[in-house]
């Protein structure tokens, strides 16, 4: 699969595949092969070309690993994160919680909620459909739905209001 | 010797204290709030008190609830640690007073040396330097600079109530006197609500340099050499060592008189801190004594061999220090890195949160005191320190590279800490020299905050990693948080297991 991968000033496009315990990334430059082994929860090592490496994931912080002692900041763009980015969409960064507006144009297929519904956060709110791919938007906030701005089957522009939460 | 100490502390130092309690054959009692009842401290003890809620004023800073405990407890004497208690006059004579003993210096020591214009008073009646100055805040702006003119410029105008750099002004020359004296006033007010200001001489490149000293109750001073604490940063110190790079052997022997004399002013007994400023020209000036144990006694811990503690509850017994001035002989050398719950990169903002993941170094020379383990709330309510990490080689180099070796080890997942940013100071070329003062942090700021992976290979291997990581997640989604939880619980009676 086809990475974009952003992490202390480096930005490197990347093919990763995995076969069991194999990953395979290549680059315009690179060709590397390791073995990766699960050592406790989210601790893994990894071998390549015999140099080991100890990578820490942790739960909590899933951008924030750790090799060998020291943190990266990772950002791991997919071939579905790097189309959006080009539609204008830049993750969930831009919502204003409570205030939950399409950040892609696009079509509006499924609405979860009718006004008056409790929802949690991570709660599913809406479906919007845009170049072919369907996305889930989840609620960053836990509250009430006030106000639903538009009808599922809409076609809305980026940055319509779709849903209120107090 | 006594039977039962309470321990009036909580965090790494209350873990520190016990442990040597129960090396001498000593019982220890724990005191906690309501946040810390599962706290390493509390697993320790052989008993341990609920003393009051969350916030330190509630609980850990309540005197008299601790009082009732040790009481309660039949516990002899009370160690208070450093910080809450430790240093507040009126705890040390009301334990006295309820015939507990108190292990730490007289009351009336505590008090001399806690008042910045009564330590300065005490100290000019000795042969003891301290930075020449006004005595007393300015009232009359022409007679202060005169003092000014007569120390010599540059000088510092600081603030009397209040620290941390505000209503501070280095003042070049005379004619800027006036002016810049207006404006520490005027900063000085808005800040501590108090515009009194005095001058002192500005002392260039400055050291901080302390010496340890021990004083029974047998008439028996003595010092165990120096800590270098000038890596600092908003005045608070991050990395310490033993020896200083900075003085030799006889400035060593002329300072270490001099906090003799300075704790012998005060009829000091138990162990205490004796801090110097050093300028560039070595020259040295009293600047404060701390009336307790310190967070870096470790780092002399390492180079004499002594145990501070140990040596501290003799001297709360009534028995004679166990070693002479002659005796003092140091080997090797000792570095302490503080590792503290806070985000370097974000100015050192505070992190709070569940220790999800922790890997503590370990091996030759490598001594953790912390009091964390997987699976902890570090919460809001307390000092955000998690511990320190004291390495000790045969000399500095070998120090060096073994912190560097034991930071790389040491993981903490979960929260945010200054493992990376003591990484980078043990690193940095003007650190390793030796050649550094306590501007280094404010100097380097930038190169220290700087990120320190940057090979091409390790940013690829956490990507891979990262998607392996995922895609192990969905295979094992349905029992994953089953098998998290059995680590966890298996991890934890571990450890109980090896307090009992």
């Amino acid at each position: 699969m086809k990475f974009e991968i952003n992490a202390n000033k480096h930005s490197i496009e990347a093919n990763i595949t995995i076969d069991s315990n194999e990953l395979v990334i290549k680059t315009s430059e690179n060709d590397l092969r390791f073995e990766a082994i699960q050592v406790q929860p989210g601790v893994y090592s990894v071998l390549m070309n015999n140099r080991s490496f100890v990578v820490g994931v942790c739960p909590s912080e899933a951008n924030r690993l750790n090799v060998n002692g020291t943190p990266i900041n990772l950002e791991l763009l997919d071939a579905v994160h790097l189309h959006l980015r080009e539609l204008g969409w830049d993750a969930l960064k831009e919502v204003k919680a409570g205030l939950i507006s399409a950040q892609i144009p696009g079509l509006v297929t499924k609405i979860f909620h009718a006004p008056g519904d409790e929802v949690k956060e991570g709660d599913p709110l809406f479906l919007i459909e845009a170049m072919k791919m369907e996305n889930e938007i989840k609620s960053p906030v836990a509250g009430t739905v006030k106000k639903i701005g538009v009808a599922e089957g809409q076609t809305v522009e980026k940055g319509t209001n779709i849903i209120e939460i107090v | 010797m006594f039977k039962k100490i309470l321990i009036a502390n909580r965090g790494e130092i209350a873990l520190r204290v016990m442990r040597t309690c129960r090396e001498m054959g000593i019982e220890v009692v724990a005191v906690f709030s309501e946040a810390d009842r599962t706290a390493p401290h509390v697993l320790f003890a052989d008993e341990a008190y609920h003393i009051g809620p969350a916030p330190s004023t509630e609980s850990y800073l309540n005197y008299a609830k601790i009082l009732e405990v040790a009481r309660e407890s039949g516990a002899e004497a009370i160690h208070p640690g450093y910080g809450f208690l430790s240093e507040n006059t009126d705890f040390a004579s009301d334990v006295s007073k309820a015939g507990i003993v108190f292990i730490g210096p007289p009351a009336s020591a505590i008090k001399i040396m806690g008042d910045k214009t009564m330590a300065r008073q005490t100290m000019l009646k000795t042969q003891v330097p301290v930075v020449p100055g006004t005595e007393e805040p300015i009232a009359d702006i022409s007679k202060a600079q005169k003092v000014a003119e007569e120390i010599g410029f540059p000088v510092l105008i600081k603030a009397a109530g209040g620290g941390g750099g505000k209503g501070m002004r280095i003042v070049n020359s005379s004619d800027e006197f006036e002016d810049a004296v207006g404006k520490a006033e005027r900063e000085s007010q808005s800040a501590f609500g108090d515009g009194r200001v005095y001058v002192e001489k500005y002392l260039e490149e400055p050291h901080h340099i302390e010496f340890q000293i021990l004083a029974d109750t047998h008439g028996n001073t003595i010092h165990l050499n120096e800590r270098e604490c000038s890596i600092q940063r908003r005045y608070q110190k991050v990395i310490e060592e033993s020896p200083s790079p900075f003085i030799d052997d006889s400035l060593r022997s002329k300072m270490g008189q001099a906090a003799v004399e300075t704790a012998e002013s005060c009829k000091y007994v138990g162990a205490g801190t004796v801090e110097f400023l050093v300028d560039k020209h070595r020259n040295f000036y009293f600047l404060e004594m701390n009336t307790r144990l310190q967070v870096e006694h470790p780092v002399t811990e390492m180079v004499t061999g002594i145990d501070l503690v140990a040596e501290q509850i003799r001297i709360a017994f009534g028995q004679p220090l166990s070693v002479k001035q002659s005796d003092i002989n140091t080997t090797g050398h000792a570095i302490e890195c503080r590792i503290y719950a806070e985000d370097a990169s974000n100015d050192f903002a505070p992190s709070t949160g569940e220790i999800v993941m922790l890997q503590i170094p370990d091996g030759a020379g490598t001594r953790f005191d912390g009091a964390i383990r997987q699976g902890i709330e570090i919460t809001p309510y307390y000092d955000p320190m998690l511990g320190k990490l004291i390495c000790w080689a045969k000399d500095r180099d070998s120090a060096l590279n073994r912190s560097e070796r034991a930071l790389r080890e040491f993981y903490i997942g979960g929260i945010e800490t200054t493992i990376q940013f003591c990484r980078s100071v043990v690193k940095h070329p003007i650190f390793r020299e030796g050649t550094y003062d306590t501007h280094f942090y404010t100097n380097f700021r930038d190169e220290l905050h700087a990120d320190l992976a940057d090979s091409t290979d390790e940013v690829l291997l956490v990507a891979g990693g990262s998607l392996f990581h995922h895609q192990n997640q969905i295979k094992h989604s349905s029992n994953s948080s089953d098998s998290t939880k059995k680590t966890r619980s298996n991890w934890v009676s571990a450890q109980l297991g090896r307090n009992a």
